[in-house]
């Protein structure tokens, strides 16, 4: 658990070497002692790179794919699908709805508590499609898994329908949303950070609280209570917080595929499967493979142009999963 | 322990059981028997308040079983569904401690004295070899034996088993119930639903025979094991005899053309 840990702040210190300009291990400390020195005061070139850029961005790559791993380990529990992912309830489209909406009324580039506008509208949109997908399951007979799924799927089936209205409608505006849609790092700062940092603190102390729920929640709803869970409320309070996480990486960095699929199955294969552990783990495993993602997107083209890195996770991902689903064999043949 | 008082209760506009009278003491094994979809699992849900009733009481020490908070009601009444699905890899030992959920404080962990407990209870129904496999990895009869250990360190006065042990082999069968008569020894009450009838007139003090939602016959095994009775209830012919050993009603059951063949009637 320790080595964990101290991989991941290895990871963040190491990460800081990659980057367009190339630089010394001396300047790289002179830079963090720079920033970390006084609050945005030094305009030192080697400050401005490793403090204001890079330190921010790997931070915030850590972050969003710890929180996303998070929530997804959350999501398959809640779901009881080992399938499952961050975006299956459908707030990951809400949060590209109401960004497109930014993107085509041209209000991406408008300032907002030292950032655009764009990342508070897709905050947005993924909070009301949440909010949308609680009030559907009220029709389906409360928060239970079928229902969940149902609601989250009409709720994406729409969305997307009504982002690809805005797309048809405003041709410009089309390769922003695309673009935004794949995810990426480029261009977030501190101020990103500290926007999505009380949310996504808020979704894991939600999630950390109902870890032991969880794992009974996982043998099914009947089951639970009669072990004695508060099912009902576990299950609101798990949702928003693991939603909140999505929603916060999403509006954030845009739709990361797959971090939220495979790192808690990995997890879950590595250290098994009750949740205390497994949410643990998989914030730092989702978040060191993030980070190094992200490592990858911008260091991997020869001419310096950076690649979503939406792509290069699914790029990996999928192989991955590919694996993951050799090793565990016919488990999910099904009943 | 149990007070059911006119009981009527089902699903949305499905009423499955209707009139349901029940009481159930403390220190007493009681078989629930009837066909299948005559609301046998419904009455365990209905005792075990996930089922709220439609009309009528179901008073688990004396409140309503469904208005008790889930937590305390866990401390009271543990239960054994029929069918149990793991779809995590959980080790045997994960899943048995998940009984002592109830006996935790909110955001705390499970202690030490939980651990021996879920120990011990796999130790109980011999299955501690077995404690660091995953529970996906079990068969179906294995999985039922941790679902109990699971309820037995539960420690709740009250156990309901709904076919808890039908995927059982004959030995496990009669493991678990000598196990459990002699939890009952020590004050614990047990409501089974049963479709064994012969290992139900072993064990029972008490059997209750629901047909088609109704309380068709409720007595201790000597009255309820009768060919008439069972017949009319099961709609197959029942031939009814001492045990061997024992001497409680045993039912054998023949083929349909039996009473061209010779007829069939009581020998007890």
């Amino acid at each position: 658990m320790l080595l964990l840990v101290f991989l991941s702040l290895f990871s963040v210190v190491a990460a800081l070497w990659f980057g367009r300009t190339h630089l010394s291990a001396q300047e790289i400390l002179q830079g963090l002692l720079l920033g970390l020195s006084g609050p945005g005061g030094s305009d030192h070139p080697l400050k401005v790179i490793v403090f204001d850029l890079r330190l921010s961005r790997v931070l915030i790559s850590f972050v969003c794919g710890g929180a996303l791993a998070t929530a997804g380990a959350a999501f398959q529990g809640l779901l009881r699908n080992p399938l499952a992912d961050p975006f299956t309830i459908g707030v990951a489209s809400g949060a590209a709805f109401g960004a497109s909406v930014a993107i085509f009324f041209g209000l991406s580039g408008t300032g907002f508590l030292g950032l655009g506008l764009l990342p508070v509208a897709a905050f947005i949109g993924a909070l009301a499609t949440l909010a949308a997908v609680i009030a559907l399951t009220k029709l389906g007979g409360g928060l239970g898994k079928e229902s969940l799924i149902l609601a989250g799927i009409i709720a994406a089936t729409f969305l997307s329908a009504l982002i690809s209205l805005l797309k048809s409608l405003d041709e410009e505006s089309v390769s922003n949303i695309v673009f935004w849609i794949m995810g990426s790092f480029q261009g977030r700062g501190w101020g990103h950070l500290l926007f999505a940092l009380p949310y996504m603190a808020a979704g894991l102390a939600m999630v950390g609280a109902f870890a032991r729920e969880l794992d009974l929640l996982a043998l099914g709803d009947e089951e639970a209570m009669y072990l004695g869970v508060d099912v009902p409320r576990a299950r609101f309070f798990l949702l928003i917080g693991a939603s909140l996480l999505t929603a916060a990486t999403v509006a954030v960095s845009g739709i990361i595929g797959f971090v939220g699929l495979v790192f808690p199955h990995m997890v879950r294969m590595i250290w098994g499967a009750r949740h205390t552990r497994l949410l643990f783990f998989s914030f730092f495993v989702g978040g060191t493979a993030l980070l190094w993602s992200d490592v990858a997107a911008k260091t991997i083209l020869p001419q310096g142009e950076e690649l979503p890195v939406g792509v290069i996770t699914a790029l990996f991902g999928g192989p991955f999963f590919f694996a993951i689903m050799r090793i565990q064999g016919g488990k999910w043949r099904g009943p | 322990m149990i007070q059911i008082q006119g009981l009527h209760c089902g699903y949305g506009n499905r009423e499955v059981l209707r009139s349901i009278d029940l009481s159930v003491d403390a220190g007493v094994m009681v078989g629930i028997l009837g066909p299948n979809g005559s609301g046998k699992s419904t009455l365990i849900k209905a005792i075990s308040g996930v089922l709220r009733p439609a009309r009528g009481t179901v008073l688990l020490d004396g409140r309503p079983a469904h208005t008790w908070p889930a937590r305390q009601r866990a401390r009271r009444l543990a239960c054994v569904s029929q069918r149990i699905s793991f779809d995590f890899p959980f080790t045997c030992l994960e899943a048995v401690l998940m009984g002592r959920y109830a006996h935790t404080a909110a955001l705390k962990g499970y202690s030490r004295h939980d651990l021996e407990k879920a120990e011990a209870a796999l130790e109980l129904v011999g299955m501690d070899a077995f404690r660091h496999r995953p529970v996906d990895s079990l068969s179906g009869g294995e999985m039922q034996m941790v679902a109990i250990a699971r309820a037995i360190c539960q420690d709740a006065p009250l156990l309901l088993l709904d076919e808890a042990t039908a995927s059982l082999d004959i030995a496990r069968k009669i493991a678990v119930f000598d196990l459990f008569k002699e939890m009952q020894r020590e004050g614990r009450s047990f409501v089974c639903v049963m479709h064994d009838l012969n290992l139900a007139a072993m064990y029972c003090d008490l059997l209750v025979v629901i047909h088609a939602g109704e309380l068709a016959a409720m007595g201790p095994p000597a009255d309820v094991m009768d060919p008439a009775v069972l017949s009319g209830v099961y709609g197959a012919q029942v031939l009814v005899a001492p045990h061997p050993l024992l001497g409680v009603p045993q039912v054998h059951f023949s083929p349909s053309d039996t009473v061209t063949r010779g007829g069939v009637s009581s020998c007890s």
